[in-house]
């Protein structure tokens, strides 16, 4: 031992002033986790936040009451009331002859173009509806309220304001009088906006919808859990419960892990050289997009599914070896059963991603502009989140509140599948 | 039971009660650790001596859900008092527990960590100095004045141990609080450990929990007998376990259980 | 399938019911798999980004009509047509648009390919228009002016030398001393091809040092070849996103369609051209001169392919359409005036006469994408017939005393089901398949080959049952042989994530191979210019292109740093206070509203950092004065960041959590504070799983596509300012992608080149992180 005498003890310094700034520093280093949860949370706040201030308006609508002198001259010209010609009449005509009536001081073709652009494009169908289940109508004059153009409408919901020069709005000063002529009649109104739910893709925000996504986002989940899940599943339990230890379970480990980690739009440059380069499959169906997420979900869904088959005590396999079990019926009876609400969260939860993922899809088609709602995986389609950067893309006006509500319907649905799995692992799982 | 003078002792408990949540895990504990002896606390698993041990420098504080009662004081000052400051207590209190836990740091800056923390060194080579003199005090400079920046965890179990002790005798504490050092340490070792002690004895007050008696026997001067939370008995190592009062340590001692 | 089981045999009912479902869905799928690739009942359009907003619209009125809504794909007007040529029959377009008429060359592609019946239509005028933002002065240019702007190679004194215009002033004394800078459509487009003949060409010719040249090839490629320093801008196929860049930048100029300039008569102004303005109608009367016609091809053999066809073209010629008061008008085409528009739809209608074969057309789809599903409907009947069979025979053949079978009876019956089932989908999936690459014209016998598949896969899946149920008997161990066969198909299961790794590596290094064989790989990994225009047609002629990837790696890399900056100390910093601060309660409610940023989709947060965090940024520098590209890095790295936040916070808390609480009460034992604890042992001890999970993060930034798709830029500059705009790897490989379907262009290939190079990065980066973690983990076990 060294000579302890020939050295004073030191004592640690435990002064007032020192103290306190070690004190000080340990409130900082607190701030700086408090605020740093803050700031994370914060972002969650914005963003959600201004996705749905942004989005809220879309889900209602500016209408215009016109009353239409429903002419037989112009609806059925040669007297047959047939189908066909009902369906084929020039409602919209009909609807820009209501207008220039409405404002006989409108002269100039310019003029009459700005007046007609009050109005959706669409707005004949309303009254194509209404005189094809009804044709004895003809003839009559009836008030119809027909959707406004996308620009009216943002400038009622007051995104385009009216105190900007004229130059720089996309309203000029004439529509904006029109407009305030119509509404000092009561001939504007707002009501909710079913056609946002219930149409497909269109080129006039007004007449736009998030269904004909939905749906395609529902057969492409449809056919990557079809894909994921058994086949998910059947290499778990081959890795979990049979693999032998050696090189090329290895080597699939492995494997499993980094495809997990691979960028998305890797799977997508796969899907477009295989699926649809080698194999020719269609362009745009919601079968090649499923097939692509099916590969990518893949890992997450072996990886989820180990796990809980991992958590099922080796008693219990022991116990089923006890009385004569083959291994194979071990696993099927008795694992399987008890490790499935650990799939199913595992499960729920990539898929959750699959379906926010946009990028793969990007590479196979699926950003066409598709009209129809899907009746079918192999229909042409586009997704929901394909469709938020179709529509972030275009430069109207109106396509910003489209696409936030679009994100929000979108999110709408991950937080519901979310809540399932929270639901599933609350109420299923066991804990050994 | 037989107090010491205050003027001796350097710690007093007085009814030291602990809760975990809901469960009573010690009962009205009296005891006073003279100064510059070691104190040997035994009993069988569960007893409380653990409990006890972490209460003396509020390590209990960590847990959730510890509630500690009745009175600790160290030089007369209650340790639990709102006023006194836990970081202050610890450089007074040192702690070497029972696996080695060297931070995974080199051998150096696991003992320059504490000086380090409460300004001890205002120069490298006072800094230098103090872990040169803990590690000699340790009897560990020899083994490894060649590889100080080498990693701590690199070192033998016993060694890893010595650099635990280091570590606690750089801050220079006023009592040293040993939770079976040697219960993860093979007997060579473990004689270094005890032979350590011995000589630490003379600079500071040490406080050590053991379960084995043999090692009570030989490295402390006074010796708490714990059962069942309850302390039953405390006294000269010698008269414990020699004479024992209380049937239950004469029971222990001997074998019958524990 | 499987009927109601008595309680004795409901111990057998877990493996066939798995099974069932496994095989269901497969042969599901399977049966997809031909319809998909059978009848098409909407009519597919392809082609320019000029004509795809008309199209889009007539699309619409078309399906308001009754018709199945046609689908639209902008892809330019030479991928397009390259697609629209690439043979007859439901897997290629019916439509191509195009903004310049079809080249001789694709005409003979197409015959090649057997499109001989092409019909051109024309709809409409569009005119090329340099705009620029609202914000700087009227700028009246000539054709002169744009030649010596943007050509490559211009007359100097006599000699052509490398373009040494920096000014507008320079080019013409008379205009501004703006720097040039023209934001144009890439080679694919059909606008560049009319801005290189209308202006470049036409501009060229006038300099005496042109006219000298005799080779007519290397008077073309001087006369088109735009330069590549910066001034000419490739901006992509997406015209909306140049209005979008003009408005946010004064001085530059943008080369676009007339119906762009009308959509965005607020933000935009047209440059007069040697003194004529582009309006409307200027375009018409042929005053304005840089006006190009605007066409349809359609492909006539495809009049009983898909129906419709001719219907749509009709509706597309129609007075209501594309008249001079047409709806087309209002989105911004320029009509043909209207005697014209008479004689164009009326030799279009008499080219292309509305058939009343329609009916016929949908009736042979129905039945035809029946067959498959009738084909694997009678197979799974098939099967469970087996799987009854055996059962049955296997209680008879012990009279009822199970206990004398070795196996239960539904292992019999699975025993039996599979004997029929497996042979039948062998013979279906082979039958898809031959069906499916059948030379010649698909429709024609489809029904018969159907229905030769069908009987093929009974007979496979009858003879199968036959030879399976023989072996049924109390001794056969039907168990151990279902057992095989499941463990067969568990191992080929698990071994389909290697198939995948394989087909991934194999296509991207088969296409890269490509790209390597024509651009060397040394200038693909240090090349320190990427301007990915090269002429993809032979008879056009474009840039040299250059594909030095190091600026677009650069522009990753940038982005990648500002997202770490941004998350690793915030997720480190969340991780320690939520695992060490907070109360039991706090961190049940804030731990999964954190891991909440890592579930939303990142459209979502692409679209939040193209439209709320760049503008504010932009906003921000602007008011101190900086100049903000409205594409920054720095809004996309920000965004990014904010995503990669839970994936930092849940790793890093993971392996403090791993550190042992002896480490952290041998601190507190030394009368450490909790900070200091944390700082100096508890963070060092976890150092090496941070690290792993921070290279995970940094894998995953580099890979997200979306984020910067929206945000970022295309242009590929080498910079570290964050404030610039800059490009990234998976941006460019979906804009190579994406609208440009080629699979022999060095341009497409390079997406190839760039995935690989991705894939490679992010697998080096996953494996040693995925070490570390593990390593770490057992450091502590």
């Amino acid at each position: 031992m060294s000579d302890t005498s020939t050295q004073g003890i030191r004592r640690p310094d435990l002064s007032d002033g020192r103290i306190r700034r070690r004190y000080a520093a340990e409130r900082r280093f607190r701030f700086y986790g408090m605020f740093a949860v803050g700031l994370a949370i914060a972002m969650l706040a914005v963003l959600l936040v201004s996705v749905c201030s942004k989005g809220y308006s879309a889900f209602y609508r500016t209408e215009i009451g016109l009353d239409v002198v429903l002419d037989p001259a112009v609806i059925t010209p040669d007297g047959k009331k047939d189908a066909d010609t009902l369906a084929n009449a020039d409602y919209q005509g009909l609807v820009k002859d209501t207008l220039k009536n409405a404002f006989p001081e409108v002269t100039s073709r310019a003029d009459r173009k700005l007046l007609y652009a009050l109005v959706s494009n669409g707005a004949g169908d309303t009254i194509r509806q209404a005189v094809l289940s009804d044709p004895s109508v003809i003839g009559s004059t009836k008030r119809f309220w027909v959707v406004a153009a996308d620009d009216i409408d943002m400038l009622k919901k007051g995104f385009i304001k009216r105190d900007v020069a004229e130059a720089e709005r996309v309203v000029p000063d004439s529509q904006i009088s029109w407009f305030d002529k119509l509404a000092a009649n009561n001939q504007i109104k707002t009501t909710f906006n079913s056609t946002f739910l219930s149409a497909g893709d269109s080129r006039e925000p007004e007449q736009a919808g998030v269904l004909g996504a939905l749906m395609g986002s529902i057969f492409t989940m449809l056919v990557t859990v079809l894909l994921a899940l058994p086949l998910g599943v059947m290499s778990a339990i081959y890795l979990e419960e049979f693999a032998p230890k050696n090189r090329l379970t290895e080597i699939i480990e492995v494997n499993i892990n980094n495809l997990a980690a691979v960028p998305s739009i890797v799977f997508g440059l796969l899907g477009l050289a295989v699926l649809l380069g080698v194999f020719g499959l269609p362009r745009s169906a919601p079968l090649v997009g499923g097939m692509v997420l099916a590969l990518m979900t893949l890992p997450t869904i072996i990886i989820a599914t180990r796990a809980a088959l991992k958590a099922v005590p080796p008693s219990i396999r022991e116990a089923a070896y006890g009385i004569g079990a083959s291994s194979l019926q071990v696993v099927t009876h008795h694992v399987l059963p008890l490790a499935t609400p650990g799939i199913m969260t595992g499960a729920i939860i990539g898929l959750a991603r699959a379906l926010g993922e946009s990028a793969p899809l990007l590479m196979i088609g699926m950003v066409a502009f598709i009209v129809d709602v899907p009746h079918g995986p192999t229909d042409p389609a586009t997704v929901l989140p394909v469709q938020i950067y179709l529509w972030a893309d275009s430069p109207e006006r109106a396509f910003v509140e489209k696409t936030s509500a679009g994100i929000m319907v979108l999110l709408a649905f991950l937080i519901s599948m979310n809540a399932i799995a929270i639901f599933v692992r609350r109420r299923f799982e066991r804990r050994w | 039971m037989n107090a010491i003078s205050p003027s001796l002792a350097k710690m007093h408990g007085r009814k030291v009660t602990v809760h975990y949540g809901p469960k009573q895990a010690l009962f009205d504990v009296d005891l006073d650790v003279p100064e510059r002896m070691v104190t040997a606390l035994i009993g069988p698993s569960g007893c409380g001596k653990s409990t006890f041990l972490r209460c003396l420098n509020r390590m209990n504080d960590v847990i959730d859900g510890c509630k500690v009662g009745g009175e600790i004081t160290l030089d007369g000052q209650d340790i639990y008092d709102q006023k006194l400051d836990v970081v202050m207590l610890r450089a007074r209190i040192g702690m070497v527990f029972q696996k080695p836990n060297p931070f995974p740091k080199s051998i150096y800056d696991n003992v320059a960590y504490g000086p380090r923390i409460h300004g001890m060194a205002g120069t490298k080579g006072e800094l230098d100095e103090i872990v040169r003199s803990s590690l000699e005090k340790a009897g560990l400079w020899n083994e490894v004045k060649e590889r100080l920046d080498q990693p701590g965890t690199g070192l033998s179990g016993g060694q890893q141990q010595r650099l635990c002790i280091a570590r606690a005798i750089a801050v220079s504490p006023e009592v040293i609080l040993m939770d079976e050092p040697c219960s993860a340490l093979d007997p060579i070792a473990t004689a270094k450990i005890e032979e350590l002690i011995d000589e630490l004895r003379e600079n500071f007050t040490i406080v050590i929990v053991t379960h084995s008696m043999q090692q009570a026997a030989r490295v402390s001067q006074k010796t708490a007998f714990f059962h069942l939370g309850h302390l039953i008995e405390w006294g000269d190592t010698e008269q414990i376990f020699t004479s024992p009062k209380d049937e239950r340590t004469q029971g222990y001692i001997t074998g019958r259980f524990g | 399938m499987l009927p109601a089981q008595s309680a004795r045999n409901r111990a057998g009912l877990g493996l066939p019911s798995i099974s069932a479902v496994v095989f269901g869905a497969v042969l599901a799928l399977g049966a997809l798999l031909p319809q998909a690739a059978a009848a098409r009942e909407q009519l597919h359009i392809v082609g320019s980004s000029t004509v795809y907003p008309f199209a889009t619209a007539v699309a619409e009125h078309f399906a308001q009509e009754g018709f199945k809504a046609p689908v639209v794909e902008s892809t330019g007007t030479g991928g397009g047509l390259k697609l629209f040529c690439g043979g007859v029959g439901e897997g290629f377009p019916d439509i191509a648009n195009a903004s310049r008429p079809i080249k001789e060359g694709e005409v003979e592609a197409c015959k090649q390919n057997g499109v001989t019946d092409i019909v051109e239509v024309e709809i409409g005028y569009d005119g090329i228009v340099l705009a620029a933002g609202k914000g700087g002065a009227p700028r009246a240019l000539t054709v002169r002016d744009l030649y010596l702007a943007l050509a490559k190679e211009v007359p100097v004194n006599g000699v052509l030398l490398a373009n040494p215009y920096k000014l507008w002033s320079e080019v013409n004394p008379g205009l501004p001393a703006d720097r040039i800078e023209v934001l144009g459509p890439p080679p694919t487009s059909g606008t560049r091809d009319a801005f290189l003949e209308l202006v470049m060409d036409k501009a060229c010719h006038t300099f005496p040092e042109i006219a000298a040249l005799t080779d007519e090839k290397v008077k073309k490629a001087k006369c088109q070849t735009l330069r590549e320093d910066g001034a000419y801008i490739d901006a992509g196929e997406n015209d909306n996103l140049i209005v979008q860049k003009l408005a946010a930048n004064p001085v530059a100029f943008g080369i676009l369609g007339y119906s762009f300039l009308a959509d965005n008569q607020d933000m935009l102004q047209g440059s007069a051209m040697d003194g004529v303005t582009p309006t409307e109608d200027n375009i018409i009367n042929g005053s304005y001169e840089v006006a190009r016609k605007l066409y349809l091809y359609v492909k006539k053999q495809h009049s009983d392919v898909v129906p419709g066809l001719a219907e749509f073209v009709a509706e597309f010629m129609s007075e209501k359409a594309s008249g001079t008061q047409g709806y087309l008008t209002d989105k911004g085409m320029v009509p043909m005036p209207e005697a014209e528009h008479a004689a164009v739809s009326t030799a279009v209608l008499a080219a292309l006469p509305i058939a009343s074969s329609l009916g016929a057309v949908l009736d042979l789809g129905a039945t035809s994408a029946l067959l498959p599903w009738i084909a694997g409907g009678l197979l799974l009947l098939l099967s469970s017939v087996g799987f009854q069979l055996g059962r049955r025979r296997a209680f008879a053949s012990v009279r009822g005393a199970t206990r004398q079978l070795h196996s239960l009876p539904s292992y019999h019956g699975v025993y039996v089901g599979l004997g029929a089932f497996l042979p039948g989908a062998l013979a279906l999936l082979l039958g898809a398949v031959t069906a499916h690459y059948l030379p010649g014209d698909p429709k024609a016998g489809h029904d018969v080959i159907w229905a030769a598949i069908a009987a093929a896969t009974l007979g496979a899946a009858a003879i199968g049952l036959a030879w399976a149920q023989r072996h049924v008997s109390a001794n056969f161990r039907a168990r151990n042989a279902v057992e095989k066969m499941t463990m067969i198909l568990l191992v080929v299961c698990s071994l389909l994530s290697i198939l995948t790794t394989v087909g991934i590596v194999l296509s991207l290094v088969f296409e890269a191979m490509r790209f390597f064989a024509q651009v060397s790989p040394l200038e693909f990994l240090f090349g320190l210019q990427w301007s990915p225009q090269m002429a993809i047609r032979a008879d056009q002629v474009g840039q040299s292109g250059a594909f030095g990837a190091i600026p677009v790696f650069a522009g990753t890399i940038l982005i990648t740093i500002i997202a770490m900056i941004v998350a690793v100390p915030v997720g480190l910093m969340s991780a320690i206070y939520l695992s060490d601060y907070a109360s039991r309660k706090t961190r049940a409610w804030a731990k999964p509203l954190i891991e909440i940023l890592a579930g939303i989709p990142t459209v979502v947060y692409g679209f939040f950092a193209a439209l709320t965090v760049a503008p504010l940024i932009r906003g921000m520098g602007a008011s101190v004065g900086l100049d903000v590209a409205s594409e920054s890095a720095l809004a996309a790295g920000l965004v990014m960041g904010v995503m990669i936040i839970p994936f930092i916070s849940s790793l890093s808390d993971d392996v403090m959590n791993a550190v042992p609480q002896a480490m952290r009460d041998g601190s507190f034992a030394l009368g450490a504070t909790k900070s200091e604890t944390i700082r100096q042992v508890v963070v060092p001890a976890a150092l090496p799983g941070i690290m792993g999970g921070v290279l995970l993060a940094v894998s995953r930034a580099i890979g997200e596509t979306m984020i910067v798709v929206m945000a970022a830029g295309l242009t590929a500059n080498l910079t570290a300012n964050p404030l610039e705009a800059v490009t990234t790897v998976t941006v460019q490989i979906v804009t190579l992608l994406v609208g440009d379907q080629e699979f022999d262009s060095p341009k497409t290939l390079a997406a190839f080149a760039l995935g690989l190079a991705l894939f490679v990065v992010t697998l080096i980066l996953n494996i040693v992180a995925l070490r570390i973690v593990k390593k770490y983990r057992e450091q502590y076990e």
